[in-house]
């Protein structure tokens, strides 16, 4: 019972991280090249630790003004509200930006990470379907049905459309499809924080599209077909 | 398909998705679902407790329509001082507008310990008493001071587990009380 009560106070957002992580950590277990699952397994850590870290201090860069009459311990107890925002978007670009110096912004990297990533989330969407309840029970099943279709989409005998970018432009779609019926908790201008971020999924993996489609104008020869099991 | 013809289809689908996701279901803007939960998005739970000052019953479901402060404390917890003139600052700038609810965790502190503190920080809201844990259990509190901010439409729009930080308390007590 103790260690229930344990896990039990460790907040949502960093349950739900480390369960996904766990969750591509195991089905990177399945992958055959060592390479690539040692690059993936050591980026998902990397994903980890710098969510954790940037969601838990955000609060001393967007309250610098509590140090100045707060306890520094109190003040490192607080987490903002919407830390977890800022800790998925700063660690998706220092994760982007780690594979961009070892050199592994490849294909075969990218969706290894997605495919993981994505059995990852899976995991969590089914656990939160014993959690949430009403609405919220809705969007999870939802979710959950979508992020498999979208693995066994991506794990099918590789083909030139499931480019990573391209699943997470759908992941973005589908979570702001399911938003729809939810009630707006917290409100930032035209959407919710869920909702940006959703939006920020899908602009970046438009702008990806776009990219690849100018490259393939430029030089058609090394960019046409991605070959995933290189 | 062609680059033009893609990329139009591409605008017209992203265009069409974010207008359907800002139109979409606005009577459901800040209400709460029928489902009573101790979270985010969820109606908050009712609950009834005698008030220190008369031991008199105080429920939530009399404060319907208004919104509301709930914070569980213990006389013993750090966080929950360090929080407190900032929590009276605040009830003397919103309490007109947001009812605040005190509730101390009585369960684990003692009625001497608790009265001290509000001596010590001359704490104007009234105080509830959780003897038998009962309602700190439901809200499902694991660390004190917790914090939740309920809308007019008895919506949880905000759950804090330690001491919030001040410009977030002042925000989100001005979101609820419009």
């Amino acid at each position: 019972m103790g260690i229930v009560h344990t896990l039990q106070r460790v907040p949502s957002e960093y349950a739900g991280a480390i369960m996904v992580v766990l969750g591509a950590w195991i089905f990177l277990r399945l992958e055959r090249n060592q390479q690539t699952r040692a690059a993936v397994s050591e980026r998902a850590l990397e994903f980890l630790f710098t969510y954790i870290i940037i969601a838990r201090l955000s609060g001393l860069f967007l309250h610098p003004g509590e140090l100045l009459h707060m306890n520094v311990w109190t003040l490192l107890a607080q987490a903002p509200s919407q830390g977890w925002v800022y800790g998925l978007v700063g660690a998706v670009l220092i994760v982007l930006w780690r594979m961009r110096i070892h050199k592994q912004r490849d294909w075969p990297v990218l969706m290894a990470a997605t495919n993981a990533s994505l059995f990852g989330i899976a995991i969590w969407w089914l656990i939160r379907v014993f959690i949430d309840q009403g609405p919220f029970l809705v969007r999870t099943i939802g979710m959950l049905l979508i992020t498999v279709f979208l693995l066994l989409f991506s794990l099918r005998k590789p083909s030139t459309w499931t480019l990573p970018h391209r699943i997470w432009t759908l992941m973005a779609v589908a979570l702001l499809l399911t938003s729809i019926g939810l009630p707006k908790i917290v409100q930032l201008g035209l959407f919710t924080p869920v909702q940006w971020f959703a939006v920020l999924i899908l602009f970046a993996g438009l702008a990806a599209e776009a990219a690849l489609d100018i490259q393939k104008q430029k030089d058609p020869q090394r960019h046409s077909v991605p070959n995933r099991n290189e | 398909m062609n680059l033009v013809t893609k990329w139009v289809l591409i605008l017209i689908g992203v265009v069409t998705l974010l207008a359907m996701v800002v139109t979409a279901s606005p009577s459901k803007r800040g209400s709460a679902t029928q489902t009573a939960r101790p979270y985010d998005g969820y109606a908050a739970p009712d609950f009834t407790l005698p008030r220190l000052s008369d031991g008199q019953p105080v429920s939530l479901s009399q404060y319907h329509g208004k919104p509301l402060f709930i914070n569980f404390w213990a006389s013993w917890c750090p966080p929950c001082n360090a929080e407190s003139p900032e929590l009276v600052k605040a009830y003397a700038k919103y309490g007109s507008k947001v009812v605040f609810i005190s509730i101390n965790v009585t369960h684990d502190d003692t009625l001497a310990n608790v009265k001290t503190f509000l001596k010590k920080y001359n704490v104007p809201y009234p105080v509830l008493l959780d003897k038998q844990a009962k309602v700190s259990n439901e809200y499902n509190v694991l660390a004190l001071p917790t914090s939740l901010f309920v809308n007019r439409q008895g919506m949880i729009v905000a759950r804090y587990s330690g001491a919030i930080p001040n410009p977030e308390l002042i925000s989100t007590l001005q979101r609820i009380e419009k």
